[in-house]
């Protein structure tokens, strides 16, 4: 008995629909990973959480081949009936199609991992990047199993389409009107310095998915009549699996990052560019951006920062902040990031036309006193549009002054 | 005149072509539905892009396992010829298709018939070159890329977004058109016999 146990799963993943699929799912996965913005290649929390998002494209995929699974499945239904343990052909076709999906899952997770090495990002990747995986892999779970069930209970080859178009618009909407928890495993628009995903989230997600992948397995069995014996408390325990889950999950909230400490690596001197080590290599090329751009400012008298972290909110004023477009040396970014430190965050600087009036004209001056860019707009002050004279610089002292004393 | 219905409908029956009405009648509904304005794509920044251009692909995913079912024995018992009896199939499908997207009429009429074309030209083609099992996999997974990775910040379609070029693109009318042709005739022409449950 434990002999044709053991030859039942190599069985199942050799005849599954997924192993024909699994270029195609190779695909989906290298595909996100490079026909994307790579920016997450210099941190490895980002590189990873980033990955996650596979999930929107690869979910809907081995929901469809598992309904195709389902279909087939279902065209020897009387036939598994009369075995001694029906569930079990419904479970292995689930963990065959699992299995060969997460094999082009770690594929894809591999060549993100390979691409991070080649930046240079010194370390390895924490328990916070590995944390991120469970989420991601329980929801693919999940979509497999009720691809299953959904050819399991349709019995047309039209399963396999609908399973997947369906996943892909329920992933779609849940992403448009939330709540968001119950759908984003991953995916960031930008760096994860100082955050990172939340770990009690990430385990009631990984509860939620795998409690629905069970719940829809069990009416997947129950649809065909195996369940329906008395005393038969599979359905009944895994719907209150899930109603549990799910309250769990809705109480944590959708705020899906919480900010933590970051240690950084710190380059040069007034000023000094701290990033994460991921950016070490880029630093450089920062500090050598900004410092056209505060010679410039310091020449006015007005103090500028001798700090610019990649950690920290703009407008903190004692400090500077390093944004992505200035570790790649651009010199607009460079100087946003010189005059950005000028200002407080509490300066109310949208509402107040003066104070628009001197910052318009104080990053005019700047730009074209480093650059030679003279695009003057409308907003503009016509005098920081003049000729350097003595007036014109008493103008730029008094904007630059009012703008550092705003929000103070 | 009621047996020539009931001989149609029997027709409808014998082809698969029951999830096609269910494609046709949710694509009409669809129109209804489907957001005029770009819908935001998840995890990027600043990224939005129109998912109404995509609504022809309830009417074209279906299509191949109607496709596959026209190849079973009732087309080698058939009395009739087998090209007469593909070509009444493929009309059907063309005509399902274009009643179905008359009601995105209300959006763009040049790309909702430009992506109808392309997309069940797809369809076609998948049901013929794919394995059986991953015939349904070309004509939803194009779709949902060009979707999720075709378009930038700035709107700007990539050459390859062939679904989400503006109506005035000759690349994506002569990709459709060619794409179409290229189903339509290998249909009518190709004598494999394929499965019509799945193995």
């Amino acid at each position: 008995m434990s002999t044709d146990g053991r030859g039942v799963l190599p069985t199942a993943l050799r005849r599954s629909a997924a192993l024909l699929a699994l270029p195609a799912l190779i695909a989906v996965t290298l595909a996100h990973v490079l026909a994307r913005d790579r920016s997450w290649s210099h941190e490895w929390l980002w590189a990873f959480y980033q990955y996650q998002f596979v999930t929107v494209l690869l979910g809907p995929l081995l929901a469809g081949v598992a309904a195709w699974e389902g279909v087939r499945l279902a065209s020897a239904r009387d036939l598994i009936g009369t075995g001694n343990r029906p569930q079990r052909a419904l479970a292995q076709a689930w963990l065959a199609v699992t299995l060969w999906g997460l094999l082009a899952y770690i594929v894809g997770l591999a060549t993100a991992v390979g691409l991070v090495l080649r930046t240079g990002v010194p370390g390895a990747p924490g328990p916070a990047a590995f944390a991120t995986i469970a989420p991601a892999v329980s929801l693919l779970a999940a979509e497999v199993a009720v691809g299953l069930a959904a050819g399991w209970w349709l019995r047309h080859l039209v399963a396999a389409p609908v399973a997947a178009v369906g996943c892909f618009l329920a992933t779609l909407w849940m992403y448009v009107a939330g709540p968001s928890q119950l759908i984003i495993v991953g995916g960031a628009t930008s760096s994860l310095i100082r955050l990172a995903p939340r770990p009690t989230l990430e385990a009631w997600q990984t509860a939620y998915f795998a409690a629905c992948a069970v719940l829809a397995l069990v009416l997947a069995v129950r649809l065909a009549g195996w369940g329906r014996r008395p005393g038969s408390w599979q359905a009944p325990a895994s719907c209150g699996v899930v109603v549990i889950a799910l309250a769990g999950l809705l109480q944590q909230g959708d705020t899906l990052l919480h900010v933590v400490d970051q240690p950084l690596v710190c380059v040069g001197t007034a000023p000094s560019v701290c990033v994460a080590p991921g950016y070490t290599a880029q630093a450089a090329t920062a500090r050598t951006a900004l410092l056209p751009y505060l010679a410039a400012i310091s020449d006015l008298g007005i103090a500028v920062p001798t700090t610019f972290r990649q950690n920290v909110e703009p407008g903190q004023r004692t400090v500077g902040t390093v944004e992505a477009g200035l570790l790649l040396g651009d010199g607009r970014s460079a100087g946003y990031a010189v005059l950005g430190s000028l200002i407080s965050k509490a300066c109310p600087i949208g509402s107040d036309a003066r104070l628009q009036a001197d910052f318009s004209g104080l990053s005019y001056w700047l730009y074209a006193t480093v650059n030679g860019e003279r695009n003057a707009g409308p907003d503009v002050p016509v005098i920081a549009t003049g000729p350097s004279t003595p007036a014109q610089r008493a103008w730029l002292v008094q904007a630059a002054t009012a703008l550092t004393a705003c929000g103070r | 005149m009621v047996a020539d219905l009931r001989a149609g409908w029997l027709f409808v029956r014998c082809w698969g072509s029951r999830p096609l009405l269910v494609g046709a009648v949710l694509t009409c509904v669809a129109w209804w539905f489907v957001p005029v304005q770009p819908v935001t794509v998840p995890a990027r920044a600043g990224v939005a892009s129109l998912l109404w251009p995509l609504v022809p692909v309830l009417i074209a995913a279906p299509l191949p396992s109607a496709a596959l079912t026209a190849f079973a024995d009732l087309e080698a018992t058939a009395t009739r010829a087998r090209l007469g009896l593909r070509i009444r199939a493929l009309g059907l499908y063309w005509l399902l298709a274009c009643v179905a997207i008359v009601p995105g009429g209300r959006f763009d009429g040049a790309i909702v018939l430009r992506n109808t074309v392309g997309l069940v030209g797809v369809s076609l083609l998948a049901a013929l070159l794919t394995p059986t099992s991953l015939s349904w996999l070309p004509v939803t997974v194009i779709p949902m890329a060009m979707w999720l990775l075709g378009q930038d910040a700035n709107r700007t379609t990539a050459g390859w977004a062939v679904l989400l070029a503006p109506a005035g693109s000759a690349v994506a009318t002569t990709a459709c058109t060619v794409v179409a042709v290229a189903g339509s005739v290998s249909y009518l022409v190709c004598r494999t016999p394929r499965a019509t449950r799945p193995t």
